[in-house]
């Protein structure tokens, strides 16, 4: 799942600098997505043929 | 009596500089023993072994994170670097074991963990991965959700203050 698409032209410079920091705190969501993907096929069941 | 009195003071501050530099080592030291357990249950997941260091290394390292006379030190080692490596999944994508993922998380309350910390460690990208994974256990994602939330709220409510 993509997170929400922000319109960042409309933002204060106050409002982007919280927003980098957010993502330096939290990341962008793809750091673990490898593990993710891995954990939701092996849960689905293990020889399902995509 | 002046004499003596200044004596008191410097010396006073000689033993807190030595105690603040033993506890520095501690951190640093355990900080080290806690990346190589780390790194090793990552190459026995890779082989297919059963990864067990870390969970030999707990106790030590849970009694450091209790210590509440610990916790500057531990914040400003960045130990929380190698909290972060333990918390994180394995190469098959499998969950660190449940008792390292509970004293971990459970312990991450109790320290004054301010943003810079966070930044560091890389802390907050590990726990929005336990967000997210549905091998979370409920009581443990709710832990997670409430420090998240910790951790936003002083980063958004500095942009607030600027706010008119």
């Amino acid at each position: 799942k993509k997170g929400p698409r922000l319109d960042t032209s409309k933002l204060s410079n106050v409002d982007r600098e919280s927003l980098q920091q957010l993502f330096e705190v939290f990341g962008n969501g793809q750091e673990y997505e490898w593990a993710l993907e891995a954990q939701e096929i092996e849960d689905e069941g293990n020889g399902e043929s995509l | 009596e002046n004499a003596v009195k200044t004596k008191g003071v410097r010396r006073r501050k000689a033993d807190e500089d030595d105690l603040e530099r033993m506890q520095d080592d501690k951190i640093d030291s355990l900080k080290d023993q806690m990346i190589r357990a780390a790194n090793l249950d990552v190459e026995k997941n890779s082989q297919g072994q059963i990864a067990t260091e870390k969970l030999k290394l707990l106790k030590p390292v849970l009694d450091i994170l209790s210590r509440a006379d610990l916790a500057i030190s531990i914040l400003d080692n960045n130990l929380l670097e190698a909290v972060r490596l333990w918390l994180e999944p394995l190469p098959d994508a499998s969950m660190p074991a449940y008792q390292i993922q509970k004293e971990l998380i459970y312990r991450l309350d109790t320290l004054p963990i301010k943003t810079d910390h966070l930044v560091a460690s890389g802390l907050g990208k590990v726990l929005v991965f336990y967000q997210r994974s549905k091998r979370t256990e409920p009581s443990l994602k709710k832990i997670v959700d409430r420090l998240i939330g910790d951790w936003t709220r002083p980063i958004l409510n500095k942009s607030d203050s600027y706010k008119d």
